[in-house]
């Protein structure tokens, strides 16, 4: 194989799924919907949320000897609190395993997207080690809603899919 | 005016142009102007044929049963009037009747090679649907012959193909896939139909080889194909295949299935072809549901009557066994020991019922060690079939078929207060896929040179192609035909030397340890199977976070959580055993869900010598000799920051090592150097690839070094060193095989293999292995100098490295 810049070859990689897979008309402005919906909710619903952002989608473990396994890791932060997912196929099934820095004790719940509204899906309550899993999920729209035990104000991802 | 053999001529001629209809308007003038008896009957076996065709089956019958009574008849009128009534008896299923009729028609047909050879093939097809798989392939072995000799390479094909099919079911595998590719070269030209055969039937192939899903595919595409063609007694036998095979992986989706084939065949007025797929759909159903209800168990009794009574004996014995396992398990003993006495399952039954008779025979035992006594007979018959092939891939798959019986051994076992009896069935259900000796195998220039264009990246269809051929290419190997036999107790212990054995036993419930030293052997109870599942579920994720260059402080959350993590896993698995193991080097036998245990950063193992072995046999005849320490190579790949420091100081600790790096580290130059030394240390990404294992790789400068490399190595080192992800993880596929990289390299004969199941962060692999080196070079134990280096889980990123062997 001839050798190439990353660019060329990110380049070719665009190229090829502009292609075969162009992005569907309209989808831009429908994410820009559904982020102003998400940010709107917490008037809507009244509640004061922090919504956290998304600060790095990577397919590859930085610093290791992987070759891109069949998982990948979304970072989101806010005011000092960051929230790790990986997510991972699980048989037919999806699978997300999260670590809230620094580690405290939270309820996290599980929405998801239902064409018209956010439905709760699952609650959990994580412990002091702010570790927590979440284990047969299908494929769809999905965002957390991070709870702190000691009643500071919540965190809410952005919508992601899985 | 043409006279009835002039236009008997014209009927045939018309027949072979394939113009049915005129053929049967010159065939019925010529019945109408036929003088003589032998003329009638010449005519009307021509009619018979048009009017099969045609699709009225009695009408045909009726014209052979007619023509036959009349006398005068030639020798190749008779036999072709027999071989053609002979076809619609077993179009309506009824086999051992077909069977009489072209025994005739064979000894009438000496001086007609074509007529001859057609007979023996369909003699051959009533012989399989029999299930007399010895019969049937001596049949089609005679129609190869005859009819290829007679010009007729087409037909040959067909009835080479067949004679795959018959193999398949006398348990030949390898061989059954080698006839079935030779046939299936010339007939998937000439037609879809034709081409969905081929495939349906190799498909049957695949999935007792346990590749359902590829089997899957194929049945799927088979049926599709003769749903477009409008065939539906194909497109019923493709889904009666796959209901059939589905019911050791998902029975209610089997009993679907079936029921769909048998709508399929109640349309088309298939009253046998119906029996067996109800039959199937009441074997999914009682597998589904142990607490069956009596109409079904009814059902299965009346079926299986009638299947006997269409001479189909072991689809039979197949659902009167499922009936008797269901009864015992209900506790109706005695009705469930009259149906196993019913059911047909002495020697040329196929191996799915023996096995399936011992698993009802096991139920029925009053006396554990007559129970045991079934489960043993049972994986030894399993076993003895699995040793006819050589690649690692099958004999991981078909251990599917004796993963019921592995399991009820070791529930047995765990209930046994005896440590001999837990100890022997630890053995046996770890060696599911281990008893066979590996062959070592020849290079296959093919496969070598399909796993080059592989490494030079091709389009995706053709490198499905090239991944396919290869896989196939292993199956058709031989295997040794030996099969080891699990070390006894007493013996293990004799070896031990100051080491201890632990062998894990997970059953569906609990969870039990077994610790063997040369003093004894202790028992201990680790707690439930929900327990060990809740604290395993996460730690894949923990260990590859933890393996990954995050900002300072998020990479101390996530290292102190797997910290965490370990520590209540070793609460369950090594605390427990401290004050028997003491302070000895340990030997574990993990079973299959603790593949992915990262052994030496377990807090009670770190600092210890661990070796992680398939069972205590295969480690015993591992440990025979000294290890060979002498030689070393090392080897860099690609885009691996620390790959090359790391290889040069491992090197430096070795007097005379060789070191491949850069454009040098060639997956050619690799499989040299593998071939001349004793050590082997790869730095390179790698891969663990889930659904096809043996594809798993390290990328090397010209492309990704698969485990089919490994298989095609002259010559194998006794230590590896895997400075790379996941390469030591494994796919489980039953149970308690486990498939990957490193079972590959043990597979080809390696005799440690240090590999990590998770990520690995760069430095540390770098750090810790230089230092392995270090200790090797000096004749260390590769587990001993694993002990050294890895530590306990802190502040940096782990060193997951496991001492496998």
């Amino acid at each position: 194989m001839a050798e190439r810049t990353d660019d060329e070859l990110l380049a070719g990689v665009r190229a090829f799924w502009e292609g075969t897979d162009p992005v569907p008309d309209g989808l831009v402005a429908r994410v820009q919907a559904a982020a102003a919906l998400a940010a709107s909710d917490r008037f809507d619903v009244g509640l004061d949320l922090e919504l956290m952002l998304l600060v790095e989608r990577t397919e590859e473990l930085a610093g290791t000897r992987g070759s891109g396994a069949a998982a990948y890791t979304l970072r989101f932060a806010r005011d000092g609190v960051d929230l790790l997912l990986r997510i991972s196929a699980d048989g037919t099934a999806a699978r997300i395993d999260g670590w809230v820095v620094p580690p405290s004790p939270v309820a996290v719940t599980v929405q998801r997207d239902t064409d018209t509204t956010w439905h709760d899906v699952a609650t959990i309550e994580v412990d002091a080690t702010g570790r927590f899993e979440l284990a047969a999920l299908t494929a769809g729209m999905l965002r957390l809603r991070l709870e702190p035990n000691d009643g500071s104000t919540p965190f809410q991802t952005p919508a992601f899919e899985i | 005016m043409l006279s009835a053999q002039d236009l008997h001529a014209r009927g045939v001629a018309a027949i072979n142009g394939g113009r049915v209809r005129a053929a049967r308007a010159l065939l019925e003038r010529a019945l109408e102007r036929a003088a003589d008896e032998a003329t009638t009957g010449a005519v009307e076996a021509s009619l018979a044929y048009v009017v099969a065709e045609t699709g009225d089956r009695e009408a045909a019958e009726r014209l052979c049963r007619s023509a036959l009574a009349r006398d005068g008849l030639t020798a190749e009128t008779r036999g072709s009037l027999l071989s053609q009534h002979a076809l619609l008896v077993m179009l309506s299923g009824r086999m051992a009747e077909a069977v009489r009729e072209l025994d005739a028609a064979i000894a009438v047909l000496g001086d007609f090679p074509v007529l001859l050879g057609r007979a023996h093939g369909n003699r051959g097809t009533a012989h399989l649907e029999l299930g007399d798989a010895a019969a049937a392939s001596a049949d089609f072995a005679q129609t190869v012959v005859l009819l290829r000799e007679a010009g007729l390479p087409h037909e040959a094909a067909m009835a080479e193909h067949n004679l795959g099919y018959a193999r398949f079911l006398a348990g030949d595998l390898a061989g059954a896939l080698g006839a079935m590719a030779a046939a299936r070269d010339v007939l998937a030209a000439t037609s879809v139909v034709t081409a969905a055969v081929c495939d349906a039937d190799r498909a049957e192939v695949l999935m007792a080889a346990g590749l359902t899903e590829e089997g899957r595919d194929a049945l799927d595409r088979a049926a599709r194909a003769y749903g477009a063609a409008r065939l539906a007694r194909r497109r019923g036998e493709a889904e009666l295949t796959l209901a059939r095979s589905l019911l050791l992986s998902d029975a209610r989706g089997a009993a679907v299935v079936a029921r769909r084939a048998a709508r399929r065949f109640e349309r088309a007025e298939l009253a046998s072809w119906q029996r067996r797929a109800d039959a199937v759909r009441v074997q999914g159903e009682l597998a589904a549901a142990p607490t069956a209800t009596s109409a079904v168990l009814e059902e299965g009794v009346r079926v299986a009557e009638a299947l006997s009574a269409d001479g189909l004996r072991w689809d039979a014995a197949a659902v009167r066994l499922a009936v008797a396992r269901s009864r015992a398990e209900g506790g109706d003993r005695d009705g469930a020991r009259r149906l196993l006495v019913r059911a047909d399952t002495a020697a040329p039954a196929p191996l799915s019922v023996r096995l399936q008779a011992r698993e009802v025979g096991a139920v029925l035992a009053r006396r554990p060690a007559d129970a045991f006594g079934h489960v043993r007979a049972g994986l030894d018959d399993l076993h003895a079939w699995q040793s006819s092939f050589g690649s690692l891939d099958l004999q991981t798959n078909v251990v599917g078929h004796g993963v019921r019986l592995a399991v009820r051994g070791l529930a047995l076992a765990v209930r046994s207060p005896a440590d001999t009896v837990l100890f022997e069935w630890s053995e046996r259900a770890r060696m599911l896929a281990t008893r066979v000796q590996p062959v070592r195998a020849p290079q296959d220039p093919q496969t070598a040179a399909d796993l080059a264009e592989l490494r030079s990246g091709p389009a995706p269809e053709r490198e499905a192609v090239l991944r396919r051929r290869v896989r196939e290419q292993a199956w058709q190997r031989r295997g040794s035909g030996e099969v080891a036999d699990p070390v006894e107790l007493p013996a293990l212990q004799a070896s031990l030397g100051g080491a201890a054995l632990v062998a894990y036993v997970v059953t569906a419930t609990s969870v039990v340890a077994l610790v063997v030293t040369a003093d004894g052997t202790t028992r201990c109870e680790l707690g439930s199977r929900a327990a060990l599942d809740a604290v395993l579920s996460g730690l894949l994720p923990d260990l590859d976070m933890a393996a990954a260059a995050l900002p300072a402080a998020l990479a101390g959350s996530v290292r102190g959580a797997l910290a965490a993590r370990l520590d209540r896993a070793a609460a369950l698995l090594v605390a427990p055993l401290a004050d028997a193991v003491g302070d000895r080097p340990v030997v574990l036998t993990p079973s299959g869900v603790l593949a992915g245990v990262p052994w030496t950063l377990l807090p009670g193992l770190v600092g210890r010598p661990v070796t992680v072995a398939q069972s205590a046999t295969s480690w015993l005849a591992r440990s025979a000799e000294p290890l060979r320490l002498g030689a070393a190579g090392l080897v860099a790949g690609p885009r691996v920051p620390r790959a090359e420091a790391e290889v040069h100081a491992a090197a430096a600790a070795w007097s005379d090592a060789e070191v491949l790096a850069g454009d040098a580290a060639t997956a050619d130059a690799v499989s040299a150097l593998a071939a001349r030394v004793d050590v082997l240390h790869v730095a390179a990404h790698g891969r663990h690839t889930a659904e096809n294992p043996l594809f798993s790789g390290l990328e090397l400068v010209d492309g990704p070094w698969f485990g089919y490399d490994v298989d095609q190595l002259p010559g194998v080192p006794d230590v590896v060193l895997l400075s790379a992800c996941e390469v030591g993880r494994s796919s489980v596929r039953w149970g308690e095989e486990l498939i990957g990289l490193t079972a590959a390299w043990l597979h080809a004969g390696a005799r440690r293999v240090v590999a990590s199941p998770a990520a690995v962060n760069d430095d540390a692999a770098h750090d810790a292995l230089v230092r392995v080196h270090a200790a090797l070079a000096t004749g260390t134990d590769p587990a001993l100098a694993l002990a050294g280096t890895v530590g306990a889980v802190g502040a940096d990123a782990p060193a997951p490295f496991v001492c496998f062997g």
